[in-house]
């Protein structure tokens, strides 16, 4: 009995791999229309995972809309220098995430000198929590917001190593082997990282109370 | 064969089951190259009550954190702001390949160009002003002139003052030459006018207040 472990690189990153080599002709040959209207398909294809990491990252969506549209931009400019050898998702989860930690240190350089003018801490989406909902209590949403800031801030805890390892392999589903391409950090080594990262998120995020407030949220929707 | 069963007596390590958590929904016995799994840990498993309930635990765990994490992300990226990012993106990309549409430049002069005159309009442009010299000049004389002997502004003002309390017409041409004079009498004149008024009074109890310039010298001395 064997199986593949789950993957991002299927059949359709495959397809993308072999759109980016086709754009990557077409702009060899200086056809730069045609290799921008290809273009597109990638950016139909990623756009939303690498938004997802983006977001992971900078926990803030303008920053993301910036990290995202940069890394595309990047990946169409640097197109020729692509080696079809690697999957195009990895790849470019590459360059989304250089970017993203690129934008964290410097707003670790600006949070050092520059004081904010005003940042109530609430996005319009947690405005938009506050309304009353016809299907979730007061009590079920701030309990969902609860968890999410708490999985947030200890995400945010995490060494930049751990924190990679979990977004790319947790969350997004990617594999040893994948991760340790996108990072050049070898596999064994993302191994090591992965269950150090699993190790201290469970205990950042108290495991057990966390998955008490996870039956709840059950018995909760099964009731209602 | 005895190392197998003490191996097998032994529970697996927390790495271990991350490394199975991670793998979520395969069945046990996977071994891949590379992978931390092995048969003997897949036979483990399969038979040990409590790794299995530690697994399943883990599994569940990370299966939740995983859909936190990505409900999270999905809420804040609206279909919404996918569409416009996806719009800037294109748009951005077609700036740089210079398929996009040319911006629209505004036109400016290079340099101011200066007309050329004529030695003709340079003639015509002396008399003009030559001619506006002349006609200034003559103005006024004619305006010193229609004023007369100098008493008609007196006369104007005298007019335009009310009551018999004031200096009639006779007397103001007989201070001609004194119009300095008339002047100050005209404005103190003024002043008692308006402090006779009713609204005046109200202000009287501070103006006794006010110390008197006079008072301030005196008491400097």
């Amino acid at each position: 009995m064997s199986h593949k472990p789950p993957t991002v690189a299927s059949a359709d990153t495959d397809r993308d791999t072999i759109t980016a080599g086709e754009i990557k002709a077409l702009l060899a040959k200086g056809d730069t229309a045609r290799a921008r209207e290809r273009f597109e398909e990638l950016v139909g294809s990623h756009q939303r995972r690498a938004s997802r990491i983006a977001y992971h990252y900078l926990r803030d969506v303008a920053e993301v809309d910036e990290a995202v549209q940069d890394a595309f931009v990047k990946a169409f400019v640097h197109l020729p220098s692509f080696r079809q050898e690697l999957p195009f998702v990895v790849w470019f989860t590459r360059i989304v995430i250089n970017g993203c930690l690129d934008r964290l240190k410097a707003q670790n350089r600006r949070s050092r000198w520059m004081v904010p003018i005003f940042d109530s801490g609430e996005s319009d989406r947690d405005l938009a929590e506050r309304r009353p909902s016809a299907d979730r209590t007061p009590e079920e949403v701030l309990l969902a917001r609860e968890r999410r800031e708490h999985l947030a801030a200890a995400i945010q805890w995490l060494p930049e190593r751990q924190r990679t390892v979990l977004i790319l392999g947790v969350f997004e589903g990617y594999t040893a082997r994948e991760i340790s391409e996108v990072t050049g950090v070898n596999e064994s080594t993302v191994r090591v990282h992965q269950f150090r990262a699993i190790r201290a998120l469970r205990k950042l995020i108290g495991g057990d109370r966390w998955m008490i407030e996870r039956r709840a949220d059950r018995t909760e929707a099964s009731r209602t | 064969m005895t190392w197998n069963l003490f191996k097998n007596r032994r529970h697996l390590s927390d790495a271990t089951l991350a490394e199975w958590a991670m793998l979520g929904s395969m069945d046990v016995g996977v071994v891949e190259d590379g992978m931390v799994l092995s048969a003997d840990a897949a036979e483990h498993l399969a038979r040990c009550e409590p790794c299995q309930r530690r697994r399943d635990e883990l599994v569940a765990l990370l299966g939740d954190v995983k859909r936190v994490a990505r409900s999270d992300a999905d809420a804040a990226l609206t279909p919404q702001r996918l569409a416009s990012q996806r719009q800037r993106i294109t748009r951005r990309i077609a700036a740089l390949v210079g398929s996009a549409a040319p911006a629209r430049v505004l036109r400016f002069p290079a340099k101011i160009r200066s007309v050329p005159r004529t030695l003709e309009q340079h003639r015509w442009l002396a008399a003009a002003m030559v001619a506006g010299l002349v006609v200034g000049v003559f103005a006024g004389q004619m305006l010193d002139f229609t004023r007369g002997d100098g008493t008609r502004p007196a006369e104007t003002i005298v007019a335009t003052m009310d009551g018999d309390a004031f200096v009639s017409a006779s007397r103001a041409v007989a201070l001609r030459g004194a119009q300095g004079l008339l002047d100050d009498e005209m404005i103190l004149t003024e002043i008692d006018g308006a402090l006779a008024t009713e609204y005046c009074e109200a202000l009287n109890a501070l103006d006794a207040l006010t110390p008197r310039i006079q008072e301030v010298s005196l008491a400097g001395r």
